[in-house]
Parts: C-alpha cells; sequence; structure tokens
C-alpha cells in the first residue's frame, strides 16, 4: 500500500472502469442474479463479486413496521383536512358580506340623527330662500323703477294710473295701476309679483293718489311709490284690528319689505316709516285720516299730499 | 374460482381522489414496509423514517390530483419521500459523515479506483454473527455521504432505472450513474476497512 502524503487531498473513489461496466448492466436489470449467467466468465466473476458486495446491504437491521404507522398516517392526513376545512370555512365566513339586521338602537339612532340634521339644515334651508325671495322682490322693484322712469317720460312725467282713474283709486284695487307699466309694455307682469307672496291677488302696494296733479315722478323722488304689500289692509279685509302699527309686510315673513321710491331707488326696510325732512314720520301703510284702519276698506282717501300711503 | 387482481397502485389513487378514503389506506399499507425501511436506512433513525413516512403520504394526499396517470405511482412516491427525507435531513443537520476515502481532508479532482477482482477483502464465510454483521453493516451505510446513501437505496432496494433515478433525484443520467459507481465503490472500501478493524479487535 502507498503512503499518501498528508497534506494532499484525498482521490476521489470509485469504481475500476470494468466494475462499472458490469454495475450498469446489473443495477439497469433490478440486481438480477439469473442475468450473470448471460455475461462472458471475466465479467460473470466482477458480477458475483459486485452482488456480493451489494448483498451485504440486505443485513442493515430494519424492524417491520407495525398498522400503527398506517393508523397514525391516515390520522394525520384526517387531522390536516379538518383543520383545512376549518380554515376554509373561517375564510368564506369572512368572505361572505355579512347581512345587517337593523336593531331599535340602530333606527332610533338614525331617526334621532335624521331629526338632529333636519333640525339644523331646515332652518339654514328656509333663511337661504327668504334671502334669495328678498332678492328677487329687490330685482322686481329696480326692474318698476326703470318701469316707472320710462313711462313717465312717454306721459309727461305722470304716474302709471288705469284709464278710468281716479275712480278707481281704492283700496283693495290700487294696485291693478301698475298693470300699465306691464300692459304698456313698460315691465314684464311676473315684475309685479313678489316671489315671497303665495296668496292671490296683486303683490305689491303701489301709492295712493290724493292730488292727481301732485302725481308727477319728478316731484317725488324721496316718497315711496310701490311696496311689498300692505299688511294692514289684508287684516281690515278680514275685520281683524290693528295691533302692532309698524308691523312690516306678509310677503317676506314680516320681516320687512322692499320699498321703491321716486328716485326710483330700492331700499329695504323692516319698518313701515319714512323720515322725510320737514314732515313728521310717515307711515305709509296708514292713512293719517284712518290710523285705525276701519275706514280703509270705505274708500277712504289721504287729503294731504304728503301723506304716503300705499295699498294693494 | 378466479381470485379478483388486486387494485393497481394507480386505481387506488384514482379511487381516494374520488373520495375513497379505504382506498388511500390500502396504498398506505401497502407501501408501509418498503417505504419504512427505505427511510430508515436513509435516515438511519427509525423515529426521523415514521415522521417522514407520514409526511410522505400527507404530500401524496395533497397533491394526488396532479399525479400523471400514464406514469407509475411508485417512482412518484419514492421521489416524494426522497425529497421529504432530504429536507429532514438538512433540517436536522447532522455532522456529515465523513466518506471512507477521505477521512483527512477533502477530496481532490484525482480518482482512486477500486477494482473488485484485484481487492484481497476477506472471504465472505469468515465467521461473524448476524447480529455483528448488521451492526456492521448499519454502521458503515451510516457513514456513507447521503447522496451515496440515497443512491445506492434507490438502486438495490427499490430497484429503480436509471432513468427513473434520474427523474427522482433531477440530476442527469450521466450523474446517476457515475455517483452510483462511487457509491458502491466508497460502500466495498468501508465495508473492507470496517471488517478487517472489527476482526482486528476480535
Amino acid at each position: 500500500m502507498s503512503i499518501r502524503p498528508s497534506n494532499q487531498p484525498e482521490p476521489r473513489l470509485t469504481l475500476s472502469p470494468d466494475d462499472a461496466r458490469v454495475l450498469d448492466q446489473i443495477a439497469e436489470n433490478g440486481f438480477d442474479e439469473s442475468l450473470l449467467a448471460g455475461l462472458s466468465p471475466p465479467d460473470r466473476d466482477r458480477g458475483d463479486r459486485l452482488v456480493g458486495v451489494m448483498r451485504r446491504l440486505d443485513h442493515y437491521p430494519v424492524a417491520a413496521a407495525d398498522t400503527s404507522l398506517v393508523d397514525a398516517t391516515m390520522a394525520r392526513i384526517a387531522q390536516h383536512d379538518r383543520r383545512q376545512q376549518e380554515r376554509f370555512q373561517l375564510v368564506g365566513e369572512e368572505a361572505q358580506p355579512r347581512r345587517w339586521r337593523p336593531r331599535w338602537s340602530d333606527l332610533f339612532t338614525v331617526a334621532a340623527l335624521f331629526l338632529v340634521g333636519f333640525g339644523v339644515l331646515m332652518p339654514v334651508v328656509k333663511r337661504m330662500r327668504e334671502v334669495s325671495e328678498q332678492n328677487a322682490c329687490g330685482a322686481n322693484m329696480a326692474s318698476l323703477g326703470g318701469a316707472f322712469s320710462l313711462f313717465a317720460n312717454d306721459h309727461d312725467g305722470i304716474l302709471p294710473a288705469s284709464p278710468d282713474a281716479p275712480a278707481t283709486w281704492d283700496v283693495g284695487r290700487n294696485s291693478d295701476h301698475l298693470v300699465t307699466l306691464a300692459d304698456g309694455g313698460y315691465c314684464e307682469h311676473g315684475h309685479l309679483r313678489c316671489p315671497g307672496h303665495d296668496g292671490i291677488g296683486h303683490s305689491y302696494a303701489y301709492r295712493m293718489i290724493a292730488v292727481p296733479e301732485a302725481a308727477r315722478l319728478i316731484l317725488l323722488p324721496k316718497a315711496p311709490l310701490v311696496s311689498d304689500r300692505n299688511p294692514m289692509i289684508d287684516r281690515a279685509i278680514q275685520g281683524k284690528p290693528v295691533v302692532n302699527v309698524l308691523m312690516p309686510s306678509n310677503n317676506h315673513g314680516g320681516r320687512g319689505q322692499q320699498v321703491l321710491f321716486g328716485d326710483v331707488s330700492v331700499l329695504w326696510m323692516t319698518t313701515p316709516v319714512v323720515h322725510i325732512a320737514g314732515h313728521p314720520d310717515d307711515n305709509f301703510f296708514l292713512m293719517r285720516t284712518a290710523p285705525d284702519c276701519e275706514d280703509l276698506v270705505r274708500g277712504a282717501m289721504p287729503v294731504d299730499p304728503d301723506d304716503h300711503f300705499l295699498s294693494q | 374460482m378466479t381470485e379478483l387482481a388486486a387494485p393497481t397502485d394507480e386505481a387506488l389513487l384514482a379511487a381516494s381522489i374520488d373520495g375513497d378514503r379505504r382506498a388511500f389506506t390500502m396504498l398506505v399499507e401497502r407501501y408501509r414496509d418498503e417505504l419504512l425501511h427505505f427511510l430508515i436506512r436513509f435516515l438511519s433513525s427509525r423515529a426521523a423514517a415514521e415522521d417522514v413516512f407520514q409526511d410522505a403520504f400527507l404530500q401524496v394526499h395533497l397533491s394526488a390530483r396532479s399525479f400523471d396517470p400514464e406514469r407509475r405511482f411508485k417512482p412518484w412516491l419514492f421521489t416524494i419521500a426522497a425529497n421529504k427525507a432530504r429536507d429532514h435531513y438538512r433540517r436536522n443537520q447532522r455532522k456529515a459523515p465523513l466518506s471512507l476515502s477521505s477521512s483527512i481532508g477533502e477530496q481532490g479532482d484525482s480518482e482512486s479506483y477500486v477494482d473488485l477482482m484485484t481487492s484481497d477483502e476477506p472471504a465472505p464465510d469468515l465467521p461473524m454473527s448476524e447480529s455483528e454483521q448488521s451492526g456492521l453493516v448499519r454502521d458503515v451505510v451510516d457513514r456513507l455521504p447521503v447522496h451515496h446513501r440515497e443512491i445506492l437505496l434507490l438502486s438495490y432496494f427499490q430497484k429503480f432505472s436509471y432513468n427513473q433515478i434520474a427523474d427522482a433525484l433531477e440530476i442527469p443520467l450521466g450523474t446517476v450513474k457515475s455517483r452510483l459507481h462511487a457509491a458502491v465503490a466508497n460502500f466495498a472500501a468501508a465495508w473492507k476497512s470496517a471488517r478487517a478493524n472489527a476482526e482486528a479487535d476480535a
């Protein structure tokens, strides 16, 4: 036996080419010893030796398996399947959309939220609508102001009046004169209606002309010509007494009224009182000669040309 | 009266896919000894072998639908089992057994041939009890590198062809041959050395 230096790597051990060739034949045929008979005598000897070497592997000690291994294997598979099934069930339950069933507390909560929201939103919406109507009413008045100017320009400065005036200058039908403007094409009929007034009849009160000669636009620059509907007249017609002489028009929920003046300016007023220099404060919803309104519906007319009185 | 032919492995597997749990049990019983012995020789441990046995059949159960019915069941089963055994071996990373021809240092590129016709191994009829022989074989096999042990078992005990071994181990055919040659040469040399030591001790 040759001595190999210890610092050299060990050579790889393998079969000699002849042994390897015979092993390939035997191994490819499942180590069938009957095959050896068909080999050449030298190869048969090699085959015998190779099979002899391999037969030693048979002595490797392996105890026979018992049936418990089969049971344990099947139990393990069953356990795995069970866990897998449980996992799928869990995933399935999570994946399924949960059907929501309302409880009474849910319904109460939703109702409460709805009411609170409604309670908060409604006044806001109402207020926005009122402001919108108030602005639209002011725009109507501005249009009427333009119509007054054009009409006066075409009619020697006079204010519009129906052809049979002054016979129809009476409370309750006074605003019919304003239709003259729309009929004459100076404004649209829609401009005669306040969007805040939801009743029938005309929406606006018009100045009652006590002295026809004085009813010229140029002579009344500070005088109120048109306003929202006169609430005193409405109450007098219904037979109700006037409780508050400063009551604003009902067109805008009693908050005030738009007023068109002779100089065609439009003003939002919370009280129906004008302050004109040299004259006492004048409530244009009341006639000086009929301060309690009882005479309003009986054909009363202002006798003082400075008495500003507007009526529908 | 003619005996009914036993169902083939492939038929049993097909039946188990259709939900026949008894068919799968029959399959496990059929390979109980053969596969367990293969795994014991591979892993040198009965407990580990039983564990891997169960793992292998669980894998068969899970992958049954992917089995190609045109192929044989046994090579497929042993491929799965060998893979599981290798995984188990890696997980339990024992100290790698040294090749008997390389007890010191690494193996070089050069080859050393074992020619069985010229080797002066002891005659097979030298007296040795069965238990002594078994213990010696176990020592020798257990000390073989795992890839040598694996290919010896598949070739000798399972009688796999070279092509089947190549498929099972996913290695080229040439590697199957060279690895088996090396495994047999190492086993022969190791046996000779172990036997000589045993006789010297006696």
